[in-house]
This record gives C-alpha cells, sequence and structure tokens, in this order.
C-alpha cells in the first residue's frame, strides 16, 4: 500500500510535468485552431537556454526564470510572421499547419544537435531542493515533491486569472466566439501572439524543471509531445481546467502501468486515447461547449 | 487543356538517378588499392560517450600499425548507425554498394549487429563486432564472415553473477534496458548467480532509449525486499539510473551494483561523487601490470591526453585484430575476403585486457575479469583499484553451422 | 470544425486523371515506353548502388502511393500509415519465422489480415476529420508501436530477422542477388500501382474525389459516404503494407521503427513533394525525398534539421508538389503556343 501511494505520488509528478506542456497546447488550440505539434520544440528551446544560463551563472533559479524567454520570443515571432499570415492568406488550412509544425519540430531537434551536439546535458538540482522528505515509511526525493508543488501552482495561477480578470474575459470570449472579441476592438493578432508565446514559455518551463530528473538532449521533445497530445485530447482539445484532470489520469496511469503492467506501459495511454476519441470525442471534461 | 505529366514524372526519376550515379563515380589514382574499413558506430544517442573512446582506441590501433597493412593504405569510412536497426542496415548497405568497403568493424548495439548480421553472411562482408555482447550475435546468428573481438554477454556476466554469490549475497532484483544486449547480460549474471545459491527475485525492464524517469522502476525494486539491485545500462541511461537512485535515497538501503559501463570512467565528471566506492566487475583498468596494457595506456594517453577506459580498450582490440588480421593475410585483401574471418580466428594475442583468443563460434574469450573499487587517488581524483580477479564464463551454445 | 481540408487546390489534375483523353493516351504511352525500357534496363548500365536506391525509391513509392489514395483523393490526412508498414513486415516475419508458412502463403494471408484490421480502425477513425483524424490515427499507430516495442514472442524492440526474399529458382534467379531483388520489387510496385490506378479511375474513385471535394454532397446524392471512406482506408492500409513487406524483405528484417511517426510523416513528405491526388506523384515524391536523404547524408549527420526544414518548405510554399509545379508549367506554356 506504501509502495503504491510512492507510485501514485511518482504518477502525479509526471503529471504535472506534461500538464505545463498541455496548458499551452490546449489554449493555444481553443483559441487558434492550431494543432501545434512543435509544442515539444518549445520545450527543448526552453530547457537548452535554461541550461546556458545555468552553466553561465550556476543558478537555476535564474535558469527557470530565464529560460522561458527566448521560447516565448521565439513562440510569438512564429505565431505572429508565420502562422498567422498563412492563414490568412488561406493558404493553409489547420491541417497544413499542423504538418507544417511538425517541420519545424524536427527541425528544432536537428538544429539543436548541430549546435549542442548530441550529448546529455543535466542541470543540478538547487541546494535548496536536494535531499528526501519522510514519507510514508519511504523517502521521497525533495524536488520531485517541487515538481508537483509547481504543477499546482501553476493550475490554480492559471484558473485565478481566467475565471477572474479582464484578460481571462478576454480570451474566454476568444475562445468562444472570435469575431466578437475583434468587435470590442481588440487586436486579436497581437493576442493570439501573446498566448502563443506564453504558451511556449510554459513548455520551455517544462523542459527546465524536468533537466534535473531527465536530462537535456536534442530529441527531448519528440517523445513528450505525443504524450502531450494524448492529454489535450483526453481533457478536451481547448479545455484548460480539463487538461489539468486529464494531465493527472494519463501521468498516473502511465507511471501505474510502468509498475505494474509493464507490458502494457507503452500503449496503455493511447489505448485510452482511442477510447475516449470514440466514446467522447469532445474530451472527458468537455461540456457542450469549450471552456478555457 | 492537356497536359502530359507522367511523362515529366519519369524524367524527373530518371533526371534523379542520373545524379545519383554522377555523385557516386570515384577514381582511385593510387598503386597500392585502398584497403577500406567501414566503421559502424552510435556516435549520437544513449551512447555517444562509450563511442568516442571506442572511435579513439580503434584509430590508436591502425596508427600503431602506421595505417599501413602490407603496403596498402588502411582507411575508415565513418558511419553511424544512431543505435537503430533500420538505420544501421542502410548504412551497411551504403558501406557495400557505395563506399565498397572491403570489411564493416564497429558497431556497439546488439539490435543493430543482429540487423545486419544476416546482411553480412549474405553480402559475404567480413563484419568484426566491437561490441554487439548478445550470445545470439555468435550463436543463433553466426556466420563465416561474422567475429566478435570483446567477449560474449555471458562471459562477463555469468561470472560477475558467480561472484557476487560469493560473497554472500542471497537475493538480488535486476534492472535492464528492454533490448537483445540488456536480456542477454541480465540473463548471464541470473545464471550465474542463481547457479551459485543466489535468487533474483524479480526482472525490472525499462524500454530502451526512450526511458528518462527510473522513478517507477526503482521505487518497486526498493520494495523487492532483495539485498541488491544489479543493473546494466550503458551511456546516458546509466547516468540516469545512478542518479535517480541515489535521489530516492536507496544507496544505503539497496545498493546499485552493476559493471563497468554502470560506473563507465567517461560518466565520471557527470556521476561525480557517486561513483565514489562503487564496486563493480570490468574486463579492462588501466592499473593492468602487463606489457601489452602498459604500452597502450602511455600510447593514449600521449595522443588523447587522458586514461583509456573500457571502450577505449575494447575500440583498440577491435582495431588491432583488424591490422593483425591483414597482416598475416599477405597480399591477399582485399581482393580475396573470404579468409578474412577464418584467418582472424586463428589469431592469438596480448591486448591490454590479457590475452585474445577465438572459439569455433568467432567470438573472442575473456581471459580474465576484475573486480573493481572506485577510490580517490592521491591526487584526489578517481580512480580503479582492483580487488579480486577470476576467469570469464564460456560462451553460450546456439551455432548450428559448421565453419 | 471546418474539414473542407483540400491538398491540392488545382482541381484540374484530380478531374483529368477521371476522363483521359485520347491525345493524352498517346503522349502518355509515347513517355512510358522509354521509361518503361529505362526501368527494365537500369541494372545492365546503372551501378550496384543506383539499383538498390531505384529499390529504396519504388518500396518508398508504393508506401507513399498508400498514403496517396487516401490523403489526396480521399482528402484524409493521416499520421499513422507506418503501422501498416509495420503490419506488412511483422505479418510475414510471423508467417515465415513463427509459423513456419511458406511466404507465398504468409504474405497473402498477411495482406488478407491487414484488410480486415485496417477496415476496423478505418471504421472508428474516420468517423473524426481534419486534425482529429491526424489525431486518432497517430494514436493507433503509437499504440501499436509500443505493443511491438514490449511484445516478447517478435523480440521487442529488437525486431525479427531471416525473413525470406522470394524463391525465384524456377526462374533460374535468386532473390539474394540485388539484380534479381531489383526486378521482383519493380514487378510488385508496376503490379500495385496498376491496380491503385485501376481503382482512381474506377467509379469508386470518383466518388473518394468527391467525398474530397464535398463530402456533404456526396451523401445528398446517395452515396454510403463512410463505407467509401472505409474502403480507401483499407485499400491504402493494403497498399503499405505491401510496401512492408518489400521492405522487410529487402533488409531482410522488421523492428517496431518501422511504425514510428517519423516514418508516416516520411511518406505524408513524399506525398506532397509528388503532388496530392496525382496517380505516380507519390513516386516522384518518393525519388526525390530518397535521392535527396541519400545526398545529405553524405554531407551531413544532421537528417532531422534536414527533414524537419525541407518538409517545412514543401508545405508552406510547394503544393502541388512538383508534378503540380511541372504541370503548372507546361500549361502555361500550352497556353501561350
Amino acid at each position: 500500500m506504501q509502495i503504491f501511494l510512492i507510485q501514485l505520488l511518482n504518477g502525479v509528478q509526471l503529471s504535472m510535468l506534461v500538464f505545463l506542456l498541455a496548458v499551452g497546447l490546449t489554449l493555444i488550440f481553443g483559441l487558434m485552431n492550431i494543432l501545434n505539434l512543435a509544442h515539444g520544440a518549445f520545450f527543448t528551446m526552453g530547457a537548452y537556454f535554461g541550461l546556458v544560463v545555468a552553466n553561465k551563472t550556476g543558478s537555476f533559479w535564474l535558469a527557470l526564470l530565464i529560460g522561458p524567454l527566448l521560447p516565448f520570443v521565439a513562440g510569438m515571432l512564429l505565431q505572429f510572421f508565420v502562422l498567422q499570415p498563412l492563414a490568412q492568406r488561406g493558404r493553409s488550412t489547420h491541417l497544413d499547419l499542423a504538418l507544417l509544425t511538425f517541420g519545424l519540430l524536427f527541425a528544432t531537434a536537428g538544429a539543436v544537435e548541430y549546435i549542442y551536439g548530441s550529448a546529455f546535458h543535466s542541470i543540478g538540482t538547487p541546494d535548496l531542493l536536494k535531499g528526501r522528505v519522510a514519507l510514508l515509511g519511504i523517502e521521497f526525493p525533495l524536488y520531485r515533491l517541487f515538481i508537483i508543488a509547481v504543477g499546482i501552482a501553476i493550475a490554480a495561477a492559471l484558473v485565478l486569472v481566467i475565471d477572474r480578470t479582464l484578460v481571462g474575459a478576454t480570451l474566454r470570449a476568444g475562445v468562444d466566439n472570435r469575431e466578437m472579441v475583434t468587435a470590442l476592438g481588440i487586436n486579436i493578432n497581437v493576442l493570439f501572439a501573446l498566448v502563443f508565446g506564453f504558451g511556449s514559455a510554459l513548455a520551455g518551463f517544462a523542459g527546465i524543471v524536468s533537466a534535473p530528473i531527465m536530462s537535456i538532449y536534442s530529441n527531448m521533445g519528440i517523445g513528450i509531445v505525443v504524450t502531450t497530445f494524448v492529454v489535450v485530447v483526453v481533457g478536451g482539445l481547448g479545455n484548460l481546467k480539463g487538461s489539468f484532470y486529464a494531465a493527472l489520469i494519463v501521468g498516473v496511469t502511465d507511471t501505474l502501468a510502468q509498475a505494474y503492467l509493464p507490458e502494457a506501459e507503452l500503449f496503455a495511454i493511447y489505448a485510452m486515447l482511442i477510447a475516449v476519441m470514440i466514446f467522447r470525442p469532445q474530451g472527458l471534461f468537455g461540456a457542450a461547449g469549450r471552456v478555457a | 487543356m492537356v497536359v502530359s505529366f507522367e511523362g515529366c514524372t519519369r524524367i524527373g526519376l530518371a533526371v534523379a538517378i542520373g545524379i545519383a550515379t554522377l555523385s557516386n563515380v570515384t577514381v582511385y589514382a593510387q598503386e597500392k588499392r585502398a584497403i577500406k574499413i567501414g566503421l559502424m558506430l552510435p556516435y549520437k544517442g544513449v551512447y555517444a560517450l562509450p563511442t568516442e573512446s571506442i572511435d579513439r582506441g580503434f584509430q590508436l590501433a591502425l596508427e600503431e600499425f602506421g595505417n599501413k597493412a602490407n603496403g596498402h593504405p588502411v582507411e575508415i569510412v565513418r558511419a553511424d548507425d544512431e543505435l537503430t536497426p533500420n538505420v544501421g542496415v542502410q548504412k551497411f548497405n551504403k558501406f557495400v554498394q557505395s563506399d565498397k568497403v572491403d570489411l564493416v568493424a564497429g558497431v556497439v548495439g546488439s539490435n543493430v549487429g543482429i540487423a545486419i548480421s544476416e546482411l553480412a553472411d549474405k553480402n559475404k562482408m567480413p563484419m568484426v563486432f566491437v561490441n554487439a555482447f548478445a550470445d545470439e550475435i555468435t550463436g543463433k546468428f553466426c556466420s563465416p564472415y561474422i567475429a566478435r573481438t570483446s567477449f560474449s554477454a555471458n562471459a562477463f556476466e555469468y561470472a560477475s553473477g558467480k561472484y557476487w554469490a560469493s560473497k554472500g549475497i542471497k537475493t538480488a532484483v535486476t534492472m535492464g534496458p528492454d533490448y537483445s544486449a540488456g536480456r542477454a547480460f541480465i540473463g548471464g549474471f541470473r545464471r550465474g548467480f542463481e547457479d551459485n545459491g543466489g535468487k533474483v527475485i524479480e526482472e525490472l525492464w525499462t524500454p530502451f532509449q526512450k526511458t528518462k524517469d527510473y522513478s517507477a522502476a526503482l521505487t518497486q525494486a526498493a520494495n523487492s525486499g532483495a539485498q541488491i539491485i544489479y543493473a546494466f545500462y550503458a551511456g546516458a541511461e546509466a547516468i540516469q539510473v545512478v542518479k535517480q537512485h541515489a535521489d530516492f535515497g536507496l544507496r544505503s538501503k539497496i545498493p546499485l551494483i552493476g559493471d563497468h559501463w554502470v560506473y563507465d570512467e567517461a560518466l565520471w565528471p557527470a556521476l561525480g561523487d557517486l561513483a565514489l566506492n562503487a564496486q563493480h566487475v570490468a574486463t579492462h583498468y588501466p592499473g593492468i601490470q602487463s606489457e601489452a596494457n602498459e604500452k597502450f595506456v602511455k600510447a593514449y594517453a600521449a595522443r588523447y591526453k587522458q586514461t583509456p577506459d573500457v571502450s577505449a580498450e575494447l575500440g583498440y582490440d577491435n582495431g588491432k585484430a583488424i591490422m593483425l588480421t591483414l597482416e598475416s593475410l599477405g597480399g591477399q585483401m582485399p581482393e580475396d575476403r573470404t579468409k578474412f574471418i577464418s584467418t582472424m580466428r586463428d589469431l592469438t594475442f596480448d591486448a591490454p585486457r590479457g590475452k585474445i583468443k577465438f572459439n569455433a563460434q568467432n567470438s573472442a574469450l575473456l581471459e580474465k575479469v576484475y573486480v573493481i573499487e572506485i577510490v580517490k587517488g592521491p591526487d584526489g581524483t578517481l580512480q580503479r583499484k582492483s580487488l579480486d580477479e577470476f576467469p570469464g564464463a564460456g560462451d553460450l551454445p546456439g551455432c548450428t553451422k559448421s565453419f | 470544425m471546418s474539414t473542407d481540408f483540400i491538398l491540392t487546390r488545382d482541381k484540374r489534375v484530380g478531374a483529368l486523371k477521371r476522363l483521359p483523353v485520347p491525345a493524352l493516351g498517346r503522349a502518355y504511352a509515347a513517355l512510358f515506353g522509354p521509361f518503361a525500357v529505362l526501368l527494365c534496363a537500369l541494372p545492365f548500365f546503372a551501378s550496384g548502388y543506383v539499383v538498390t536506391l531505384a529499390v529504396e525509391v519504388m518500396i518508398a513509392g508504393v508506401f507513399a502511393s498508400g498514403i496517396n489514395l487516401l490523403t489526396g483523393y480521399t482528402g484524409l490526412v493521416s499520421l499513422g500509415q507506418a503501422m501498416f508498414l509495420g503490419f506488412g513486415g511483422y505479418g510475414i516475419a510471423i508467417g515465415t519465422a513463427l509459423l513456419g508458412w511458406p511466404l507465398w502463403v504468409s504474405a497473402p494471408v498477411t495482406l488478407v489480415l491487414v484488410a480486415v484490421i485496417a477496415a476496423a480502425i478505418g471504421a472508428i477513425c474516420t468517423r473524426t476529420r481534419g486534425v482529429e483524424f491526424l489525431l486518432i490515427t497517430l494514436a493507433f499507430s503509437q499504440m501499436f508501436y509500443g505493443a511491438a516495442i514490449k511484445l516478447r514472442w517478435t523480440n521487442g524492440s529488437d525486431g525479427m530477422t531471416g525473413i525470406p526474399r522470394p524463391d525465384l529458382s524456377l526462374l533460374g534467379l535468386n532473390a539474394d542477388n540485388p539484380t534479381a531483388f531489383y526486378y521482383y520489387v519493380l514487378s510488385v510496385a508496376a503490379l500495385a500501382l496498376l491496380m491503385l490506378w485501376r481503382i482512381v479511375t474506377s467509379p469508386f474513385g470518383s466518388v473518394l474525389v468527391g467525398i474530397r471535394e464535398n463530402e456533404r454532397r456526396m451523401t445528398s446524392m446517395g452515396y454510403a459516404v463512410a463505407n467509401y471512406k472505409i474502403g480507401s482506408f483499407a485499400l491504402a492500409a493494403v497498399t503499405c503494407a505491401v510496401a512492408g513487406i518489400l521492405q522487410s524483405q529487402y533488409t531482410y528484417f522488421v523492428n517496431p521503427d518501422a511504425m514510428s511517426w517519423q516514418m508516416s510523416g516520411e511518406g505524408v513528405l513524399m506525398v506532397i513533394i509528388g503532388g496530392a491526388n496525382v496517380i505516380l506523384g507519390p513516386l516522384v515524391g518518393a525519388a526525390v525525398f530518397v535521392v535527396v536523404k541519400q545526398a545529405l547524408s553524405m554531407i551531413t549527420e544532421e537528417y532531422n534539421l534536414f527533414f524537419g526544414i525541407f518538409f517545412m518548405l514543401v508545405v508552406a510554399f510547394f503544393r502541388g508538389g512538383v508534378l503540380g509545379a511541372i504541370s503548372k508549367l507546361i500549361g502555361k506554356r500550352h497556353e501561350r503556343a
């Protein structure tokens, strides 16, 4: 039983990492209807920029703070100068944008490898978070608890912003009815770019947070992006709260499968995704409409 | 308006093939034709660190012979198999058809080794494996065109299992990457361990090259009640496992014991103090007192400004076995490839790790296994100290062909 | 979500295929002759390496043609077609190595099974459209990919070796010989493309194009659109499985990587390069892709970088593909004349 609880904690920790990625993806999809397969690229970008900062300053916290800036800027530029114009020119449909970002995902992995080589890097655990907490008769690494706390904090902050602030109201309105927001005199393209950048920054943030555990390497974004899609679809495309619950379900399922049903570990979450798409195509938590 | 674009299709294809033909024309202007060795290694990915050492050791061996065999210059053509069987197959075909190599050396991953063993056999292309330790490579997939200059998984790990059982360890849980080499290494350990009174309580397998977070497996291992975790991991995967094992505070609770790859010297900078006092079995360490080893360590240090690790030694053996074979073949290479492997099999030489001989399945035998503890030397750096040594075990049977 | 996805907006291309004009037929025959001779004679004048490349092009071409039936003609973009590539390879590997059946039994059984399984998967997937279709096909292929990595009796991630090539001794040939294998692949590929051509020029093919152009209209015209989509999904899968069989025979080997999503992406890329919904487009796309990839591998190891950039450029600027571009060029010239 103790071990089961520890495995649950392991699962929740994975969930929170994936949640940080899923937030951006689901917001971008909800607002802009873009299936951004390149989301994993921003995960990689943030991790490497964080690595550079950590190597220069020796501080994990500075890396965590500054690292996401690069994916933020890159994401904004991508949306504002590439995706938005392509979509507006009627040049590409949503599917084309998905394929374009698929290419970007691999190009980024290749570019990172070109610059930094294929070695595995790591950012050391900060001193403050080294050590373990005695929990349920077993010791659990403090840093992993920190990841769980970060995930919950960000989820709570997002819910507050979206439910209680003007920005949030605008976002909600944008998801429901794009034209209406434009009619309010808000420059929708700038809003989109900002949201895209923010989502990318969160992905980059996740990359740095995961670095002390999972290593930084050129292909790190390619594998995780597929898991993120599972979360986004299970939670309902565009549904922010749904993605939080879905992240919990997916992360815990994946970890428990690894521990108790290793035969199924690599396909359990995909089987779940297919089941959801068959029986609840709007996602497990999607009500009639999308709730950003 | 009717347009025939099918025609253009074909012209396009013809042009494309034409371009490919042109790019393939190479002119040889040497008097004595060069012998080309295709060196296939996973330069990128989780095994990149040991691979760099292998490549260095290999080069050093060739340089020892002045990069010449019987007056033929010897050239290396490199290819990256990316530790992926499909890619290995493509690169092997490129070696054979485009680069026109005379033999292929290298290959670390047993998965790649298994995939290309059939090709080597069908193409009658000598394939001299540097690692590819899975027993099947020179068992089920044996061929008169395949040899391995290192050793089989069983030779190394059976001996290791026997050693730990003799040290009073009664129960173990194993962890390894779920692919041919992982299965072979852990299988060898298990046989040696259980034949000598130990008991493997549980085997935990993590998907190869896909696992980055080992928390689920480590948690299961911690709860198994075994005395030790015996693990086979290499390169980046080894770093992650050793670190996460320490993160969960398991070092005092259930030690992580492995072989020279888990605590590979190439990984020490990344592992820091986690490597200190780790005990493991190894096939080589720089302090072996023999003429061959002292010469090798000195030459390696002079060339690369560092002490050689296990992988460097294996790369060196691979290169040296090939050069010695080329020399004893007289002028027959590159004209006659068929005798290459059979000539190599008759070879005996003093390698840094000990005497190298081949068995009937073309696999080199492991003369000695060393038990190593990683200690701090007088200058504060980590060093390998030998605690014990014993002979390697034999190979598993399984080769049904005779050659 | 809107689903009016059309890979090539040049609708004439699709229409032309269904209405062959005699003049085109003659021009076609005139060009086809020399090309056929070239292909048949290739091993006599080209180097072994070129013959091998041609084999790779033809296998990739068959794979891409299968995707094209689904993507180009029916308008469904899948990121999971590589699973059928894997099914083909695993099918004959399991049949010959594990069950001990001869190849001529294993291969047809494999194709029939793939058709049945694909029809079942297709029945589920084709209920969705647009990006959801892309995601669910991706999910299916990832699921099988993961299962294959874990499955012990097919050797997990190591895959299966010893896949037999056909016994051509009746013809006095040995399929291990690259030239003999080249002719074997050439015949299978020609047969597969011919069948695909028959399919897309048949009324069935016209219905598929109709679905792509305007699904609602086809429904109101009384077509069982769902069944047509499932049918095209299954046929596409069988074609991909044929490519999978050839690929595994070419390398004597199959492993789960055949089902990776990058492999699916490569197939889609070939279709776009060659120009979706043109019957020979995928073959041209495959040729461009394989040759560029080979050329790149001689210059650099950074395959992902160029694959990604290539992919983006093709999607963003090169719509209609090589064939689309050429046909436009020729079209303009003719209009001027």
